[in-house]
């Protein structure tokens, strides 16, 4: 059953085309890597995907809804109900510590409760660093609050983009374990946008993407 | 525009406002209770309970009838309130406020029923004033005009009104249940719809008088039948203590707490509760959503209520000092006794005693300046009395519309009512009253002034 379709997608800038026409369809629950050369349309197609941009041309639709149809305050309700985001920043708010930052997602989306924002910190190894602020995290601390964070109103679907392009290895794979276990978990779908190698070992599909277009597209088994 | 004319065509006006917007506020709930069946028929009661109560001019226009109608007008108001208030409280507990006999209750017959009671109490006894009020009109000019001009006023406003606001109504929807449809009606009644004689254009001073004297009535009971000492020192002292508590300050304050405090209470209470999530809900985010969104229903739902208490403060700080400025308080004319009796002419030059206002005299008795006055009841007679009553210090009346004030206690008395004895009613004095003067005895002032100056309150007066 597929929760993500992307029909003939282009979107063009004045001095360039980003995507060239895309077609995807990611099923429900999957783990999808989209990986590729900086400039290779990526970022594009995933902000596109999470309502964030808007394409020149095509369709998306999410959860079988058109989300290019929807107004600005619907499309906001809209991601806020289904996606949550993960980005290579952590756009922490630096004076909130780390239970405030995940209660402000809550706020957005209903009701900030101090309690489940602690225990989804907990969750992601957390629990020692509650009241800390991000200035007194670590990059991977940090990360981990972001997916606490993402993850705290229950989306069906993750978009990350380049959520371990600041960490070294040890901590990148601490955080995609952690991520592979919230989503053997909690079953949403992982679309993560990556220029290493290594992230997409941990992905059941690759989508290689060049010049705006989809190159390759593999299932990748056990 | 005469005062003739533009008289009937503001209480048009007013009546008319009053019921488009009661009505878009009702067709607002029932726009939410999707009862499409409900609807028309408020709308068959928009047009029928005016037409009923077109029926109360065939009543006479007597006292009697005026009392009976301001009766009616404070208590609907107070039936609403109360009714507004009951069912928030149930609204705030998040129960049926019929609990299980809900079911049998809430049928289409009920329903019916209960919004034939609701409007009735809303539109009979305001309208009917009003239509009495404009007849008394109608018959001294003896022309119909009055009622052209406030059925025209009144159709005017309707109209305009309910086709001005009607797309509104549709955005109120989640602003109404039926406890704050209840209230704004209250609320309407209580701003729109008064009883000055038969209508004025606030309940407003009607609740704080009729608290004032309900207030005045148990503690003077209570202090004189059972507390206080006949010795005249203590019993001075103890009333100048009493006399705060029914005072106008104390009123004022009171009647403010008894309106505002029960709808203060149930908004703390219904915003403050916390918001049960049904099973099947498992998702936190689904529960925290499902919470966000009966607070946002109860936010919202308690908007007429703070409407409610932000128009009553407004009102009622609006109109706190108007009583005191608005008494009429004149100094007593001395007059003189002839054959021990006083003699004071009905009409003479730049005095008429049938003019409405309260006329003062005072008269030496035994080196005692007695103060009387006399004055014209609603239904034409002349009454005289001491300008004292048996309980307060004799500081006298003053004369606002349509009652007279104690002016220690500021205890209201209605002019009709003048005559009466006993509590802090003006005692009366026996007088012949002929075509052309009122003659009062000498001795009749002199017994009843000294049963006031020794405060035998204890006793009853010989009369």
């Amino acid at each position: 059953m597929s929760i993500i379709e992307v029909q003939s997608l282009r979107k063009d800038y004045s001095t360039a085309a980003a995507l060239r026409g895309v077609d995807l369809v990611i099923e429900k629950g999957q783990w999808v890597s989209i990986i590729g050369p900086s400039g290779s349309g990526k970022t594009t197609l995933l902000n596109i995907i999470g309502g964030l941009d808007h394409p020149t041309d095509g369709k998306v639709f999410v959860k079988g809804t058109d989300i290019n149809a929807l107004s600005e305050d619907e499309l906001s309700v809209f991601r806020r109900e289904n996606i949550g985001f993960v980005f290579q920043q952590s756009h922490l708010i630096p004076y909130l510590d780390a239970t405030e930052n995940v209660m402000l997602a809550q706020y957005f989306h209903s009701l900030p409760d101090r309690k489940e924002a602690e225990e989804a910190l907990k969750r992601v190894g957390l629990g020692h660093r509650l009241t800390h602020r991000p200035s007194q995290l670590s990059g991977g601390e940090q990360q981990r609050v972001c997916i606490a964070r993402a993850l705290i109103n229950n989306p069906s679907i993750l978009l990350a983009d380049e959520p371990t392009g600041n960490l070294d290895r040890t901590n990148t794979r601490n955080v995609l374990e952690l991520l592979r276990r919230l989503h053997q978990e909690e079953h949403f779908t992982v679309v993560m946008v990556t220029h290493d190698p290594y992230v997409t070992e941990w992905a059941e599909r690759v989508i290689k993407m060049e010049d705006g277009r989809i190159i390759t597209d593999e299932s990748v088994s056990g | 525009m005469s005062l003739f004319q533009a008289e009937p065509f503001l209480i048009g006006l007013k009546e008319g406002a009053k019921l488009s917007i009661a009505f878009l506020v009702v067709r607002a709930y029932l726009l939410g209770l999707k009862r499409e069946w409900l609807l028309w028929f408020s709308r068959l009661l928009v047009v029928v309970l005016p037409i009923l109560s077109g029926l109360c001019l065939f009543l006479p226009v007597t006292p009697k009838t005026q009392s009976y109608i301001s009766l009616s007008v404070g208590y609907s108001f107070g039936l609403l309130y109360l009714l507004s208030l009951g069912f928030l409280y149930s609204e705030a507990r998040g129960e049926d406020l019929f609990g299980v006999l809900s079911p049998l209750i809430v049928n289409r017959v009920t329903l019916s029923a209960f919004m034939v009671i609701a409007g009735a109490l809303f539109v009979l006894p305001d309208l009917s004033g009003s239509l009495l009020y404009v007849k008394t009109q109608a018959e001294l000019k003896e022309s119909l005009g009055p009622f052209l001009n406030m059925l025209g006023a009144f159709g005017v406003s309707a109209f305009s009104l309910y086709f001005l606001l009607k797309n509104r109504s549709e955005r109120l929807v989640s602003l109404v249940g039926l406890p704050q449809c209840l209230l704004v009606l209250a609320l309407i009644k209580l701003i729109g719809g008064g009883t000055r004689g038969f209508t004025e254009l606030s309940l407003i001073p009607s609740v704080q008088k009729g608290l004032m004297k309900l207030i005045h009535d148990i503690v003077h009971q209570t202090f004189v039948t059972l507390m206080v000492p006949d010795h005249p020192i203590l019993k001075t002292t103890t009333w100048n203590f009493i006399g705060i508590l029914f005072g106008e300050r104390v009123s004022l304050w009171l009647s403010l707490f008894v309106l505002f405090v029960p709808l203060f209470a149930f908004v703390m209470s219904y915003l403050n509760s916390p918001v049960e999530v049904p099973e099947g809900i498992e998702l936190p985010a689904q529960r925290r959503k499902y919470k966000r969104q009966i607070k946002n229903k109860r936010l919202l739902r308690a908007v007429p209520v703070f409407l409610f208490m932000a128009l009553i403060v407004i009102n009622w700080f609006a109109q706190r000092n108007e009583e005191i400025t608005r008494l009429y308080n004149p100094e007593p004319k001395p007059v003189v006794a002839e054959d021990n009796k006083v003699v004071i002419p009905i009409s003479s030059p730049g005095e008429d005693l049938r003019d409405g206002a309260v006329h003062k005299f005072t008269v030496d008795v035994k080196g005692e300046d007695i103060r009387f006055f006399i004055i014209k009841r609603d239904d034409g007679s002349l009454v005289a009395c001491l300008d004292a009553c048996e309980v307060c210090p004799p500081e006298g009346y003053a004369q606002g519309e349509g009652y007279l004030v104690c002016l220690y206690c500021r205890t209201p008395i209605n002019i009709q009512s003048l005559g009466k004895s006993g509590g802090c009613n003006p005692i009366p004095l026996k007088a012949l009253i002929t075509d052309r003067d009122v003659q009062i005895a000498l001795g009749e002032l002199y017994r009843k002034w000294e049963f006031v100056k020794t405060k035998h309150s204890k006793s009853t007066i010989k009369r």
